[in-house]
């Protein structure tokens, strides 16, 4: 046969390929066995000691990092890290959100948490006929979609337990107890968001669908992001949400950060630490997104309502640190 | 062990009977669910009509997760197809979403014998007959659909 005296370059072409497939799945299970999906609660000057500890060649380098990280410890307590496998952003946000419906309602008694509660489990559960309106397959998705409201399921027992032990909160006792339901509520959902191949993975990744289709739902809002931004030019939003939504792994930028924060209706703050130095604060004027006055890191603020409503201060809000490339959550 | 991998895989296979998409069919060998084999068949009107390939299908416990790894046993001559039958599509590695399943996958290989992808060549040979001389090009796939003729005798 003809074909088979041919294709030395092709198979060459291929076992590059293999190479380069190898490569990025060791890569893969380097990250996979060094780093939980997410990390247990560290005190926030690990970040600083993360730059502080670098070689002195890249102390330069590092000087604006340094900078940062010693204004947001005099900002935050604790910092929590998610693993950088292309889908932290969504990571941090589910186990970010889910921590705070947690702990919000089981704290204090007060009738906006559990209103919050309510309001974005129904968003969730009526959210399957939502996202096929936008070409989704309900037999695709749906497992991914029941998997995360099983885990909004899995916070509701655990918050009716913790208000049935309220009852008896007024003795010393009864609140020591109610302590101890709450962290081991707390461990439960980290180790439930920690299992490999399993709740986080899926979640994040209905979390994806639901990216997905708040961009389609809204093109007017969200492809002015798409078209000023050169690397996506040409892109519509259904070709934008296949290649950079879609699939797990792809870093989410700020246009798919302010969709999912928008669809959800939860304020997301994010500090930007790039690593720039600022000395001075002209520098505010000049710099980039991550640059504030004296060391100051920049925040954005997504997801926000323009309207200063009653409901607005109820709202669930996230806090999340940027370093390129990644996302970690910030207490 | 029913683990979601599996799950999803049996939700494939109902899927696939009760809504079989046209022109490809597929399920699991003996009694191994991980491991499918699947025939598409070569899209009517096109150099391919008539053909029958078959291919295997190898799913991880990551699976939907992540990509299958497909693969054509029939002998193939296509720009995007390796000799060894492994193909480039971009759904099957950097495109990978769970949103694909076993229909959209066979679906999706299937539009890709009339409609290879210049970007990615994986056999040379087809990939320059495709761009400079269709009718030779044509003339070669039609070999290919009578010898899968044949290899489904043996």
């Amino acid at each position: 046969m003809q074909s088979e005296t041919m294709p030395s370059d092709d198979d060459d072409a291929q076992t590059q390929d293999k190479l380069t497939q190898a490569q990025l799945t060791a890569i893969e299970n380097e990250i996979k066995s060094s780093q939980p999906l997410t990390s247990q609660l560290l005190p926030i000057s690990a970040l600083l000691h993360q730059y502080s500890t670098t070689a002195a060649n890249e102390q330069q380098q590092s000087a604006g990092f340094i900078q940062s990280a010693q204004f947001l410890s005099t900002k935050y307590t604790s910092l929590r890290r998610v693993r950088g496998d292309g889908n932290c952003y969504y990571r941090a946000f589910l186990y970010s959100l889910c921590e705070h419906l947690l702990l919000r309602n089981s704290n204090n008694n007060e009738t906006g948490g559990s209103k919050e509660f309510s309001r974005i489990k129904t968003t969730i559960a009526n959210s399957l006929k939502w996202v096929c309106q936008f070409g989704y397959e309900e037999m695709t998705i749906d497992m991914f979609y029941e998997e995360l409201v099983e885990l909004f399921d899995f916070i509701e027992t655990s918050l009716s337990a913790a208000d049935n032990n309220d009852k008896s909160a007024s003795t010393a006792a009864g609140a020591a107890e109610d302590e101890s339901n709450r962290n081991n509520a707390q461990q439960q959902l980290h180790a439930k968001l920690n299992e490999e191949n399993s709740t986080s993975d899926y979640c994040t990744w209905y979390l994806r669908v639901l990216t997905a289709a708040q961009m389609k739902s809204n093109p007017d809002r969200f492809l002015p992001f798409l078209l000023a931004d050169e690397t996506n030019m040409m892109m519509d939003i259904p070709t934008f949400c296949s290649r950079e939504v879609e699939p797990m792994g792809k870093e989410c930028g700020m246009v798919t950060v302010a969709a999912l924060a928008e669809c959800l209706g939860v304020k997301v703050v994010i500090e930007y630490m790039d690593g720039r130095l600022s000395n001075n604060d002209n520098d505010a004027a000049v710099g980039g997104i991550g640059i504030g006055r004296s060391g100051e890191v920049v925040n954005h603020v997504f997801g926000q309502i323009h309207d200063e409503n009653d409901e607005d201060r109820d709202r669930i809000c996230l806090t999340l640190l940027y370093r390129p490339g990644h996302y970690d959550i910030l207490y | 062990m029913s683990t979601s991998a599996r799950r999803r895989l049996l939700r494939d296979f109902r899927r696939l009977q009760n809504d079989p998409p046209s022109g490809v069919t597929g399920a699991p060998m003996d009694t191994n669910i991980m491991l499918w084999q699947a025939v598409i068949f070569g899209p009517d009107d096109t150099p391919w009509e008539g053909g029958t390939f078959k291919l295997v299908l190898e799913f991880t416990e990551d699976y939907p997760n992540k990509a299958p790894s497909v693969r054509f046993l029939t002998k193939m001559f296509h720009p995007n197809i390796y000799n060894d039958g492994q193909i480039c599509l971009d759904i099957l590695q950097n495109q990978w979403s769970p949103i694909y399943d076993i229909s959209a996958i066979l679906t999706s290989i299937q539009s890709l014998l009339c409609d290879p992808n210049p970007a990615s060549p994986a056999n040379s040979e087809a990939s320059r007959l495709y761009n400079e001389n269709r009718r030779e090009y044509n003339r070669r796939v039609r070999e290919i659909v009578e010898q899968s003729w044949v290899e489904d005798e043996s």
